[in-house]
């Protein structure tokens, strides 16, 4: 018998080879159904609906939306840095990440949520030295830049937006063609015309942050914005009625005055200006 | 639904989907306490599983309460051949090693992953077919096919079958 049962055991071919196994329940099926019967009888014991009381649901609604409100606030509570013409002025953000504004900027950010996303928007010009840890935005109208952790200026005002990198990586996005690109140390990338992206490689990178020392270098550029940096400078109004296709390559230092510097770049150029008042000027 | 077509219901399927739970869980307890719970849940919600196919439903409400149990509890599974008498008249050698073979076949069902256990026993015990467990478990007969070939495999091996 037994070794029928091994040979049959050996001898698998399909399921049924395989031994029975142990089928008895302590509780038999009648047992089963008048445990049922009586809970079925007495419905209250499975009731599984719990009644709040009215005190109880107003509070669990009124704390409910102090939540939600104190959530929003520490979402949404902004805080602002401006630095206006004629300034320059350093912050610090919540994560020890310094900014440098140049006059007539300014950025904006959350400072309760900045532990949870780190966003800065910015409008105008500035120079980052951001803290490692967490991916870190800079939000502009025409881009985007990305990083980690490092050091870069943004030059983002009207239809001009440039990054240039000085130590570690950048990401720089383009909203208009939603393209990116990854910017290393003394790299350069400005958004041209209908969005593109275009990268200058060894770039003179202590002439782009000179601004810092208040010391201003222009290679090929347009008069201007040469003039427009003038103004925000050393907050004054410049009318200009030359031709606009110039351009200057030279430098300044604001350790002149305003009447000097205009000098200097008006003669270069084969310009005369006249004063109106202290603070505007016509140009010839 | 009235009471008495719960009770036929009760009737026909109970045995089944208790069968199921332990083959999956290998705790018999257990098996009974989810098999009544299961059948308890169709009874409140009755209106809700109108016209449904009761016996897929039957299956699905078992495995979701089971797994409401497991996260309270891990259980030890326990799995025990039907032991067989009439070994008279054999040599102890014989004896000792048909009992070596039944203890690596209920080792071997414990270790079987649980789908497969599942299906195995289903067909084994049950003497369900192939595409009876697929509608019973919302599987493909492809799928049950699958587990049952797996399944067999992973016996054969465990029990020390070669040829």
């Amino acid at each position: 018998m037994t070794n029928e049962l091994v040979r049959k055991f050996n001898d698998i071919e399909n399921v049924n080879s395989f031994p029975e196994i142990d089928l008895n329940y302590k509780v038999s099926k009648e047992e089963a159904w008048s445990n049922l019967m009586t809970r079925m009888d007495n419905p209250i014991e499975s009731g599984r609906s719990i009644s709040l009381s009215p005190v109880f649901r107003f509070a669990l609604a009124a704390s409910f939306l102090l939540l939600v409100g104190v959530t929003s606030f520490f979402r949404f509570y902004t805080k602002t840095f401006v630095s206006n013409a004629g300034e320059h002025l350093t912050c610090m953000l919540p994560d020890d990440s310094y900014v440098e504004l140049n006059a007539g900027s300014s950025i904006q950010y959350h400072p309760f949520w900045f532990i949870v996303s780190r966003i800065v928007e910015l409008n105008g010009e500035a120079y980052f030295q951001v803290t490692h840890g967490n991916q870190f935005k800079v939000l502009s109208n025409l881009g985007e830049t990305t990083v980690l952790g490092t050091s870069f200026n943004i030059f983002s005002r009207e239809n001009d937006y440039n990054v240039t990198c000085f130590t570690g990586k950048v990401q720089v996005l383009s909203f208009a063609k939603h393209k990116s690109v990854l910017l290393y140390p003394n790299e350069r990338v400005y958004i041209g015309q209908e969005g593109n992206l275009h990268l200058i490689q060894e770039v003179k990178s202590p002439s782009v942050i000179s601004w810092r020392d208040n010391n201003f270098f222009f290679t090929g550029a347009s008069v201007i914005s040469v003039l427009q940096e003038i103004e925000r400078q050393y907050n004054i109004k410049i009318q200009f009625k030359g031709n606009p296709g110039l351009t200057y390559t030279g430098n300044f230092s604001k350790t002149l005055s305003e009447k000097e510097v205009l000098d200097l770049v008006c003669t270069s150029l084969g310009l005369t200006f006249e004063s109106d008042s202290k603070t505007e000027f016509r140009i010839n | 639904m009235t009471q008495e077509e719960f009770k036929h219901i009760f009737d026909t399927h109970f045995n089944d989907v208790r069968n199921y739970i332990y083959y999956r869980s290998g705790d018999k307890e257990q098996a009974t306490e989810v098999a009544q719970e299961t059948f308890m849940i169709l009874w409140e919600k009755k209106k809700l599983f109108k016209d449904l196919n009761i016996k897929a439903l039957l299956y699905k409400i078992a495995g979701n309460e089971l797994i409401n149990q497991y996260r309270r509890q891990k259980v030890y599974q326990k799995f025990q051949a039907k032991t067989v008498d009439e070994s008279f008249g054999e040599s102890p050698e014989e004896i000792a090693s048909y009992k070596e073979l039944i203890i690596n076949y209920e080792l071997a069902l414990q270790n079987l992953p649980e789908k497969q256990r599942t299906v195995f026993l289903m067909s084994r015990m049950d003497g369900l077919k192939n595409n009876e467990i697929a509608d019973n478990l919302g599987l493909s007969v492809k799928a049950v096919e699958k587990r049952m070939k797996n399944a067999l495999n992973f016996l054969k091996k465990a029990i020390g079958y070669q040829q």
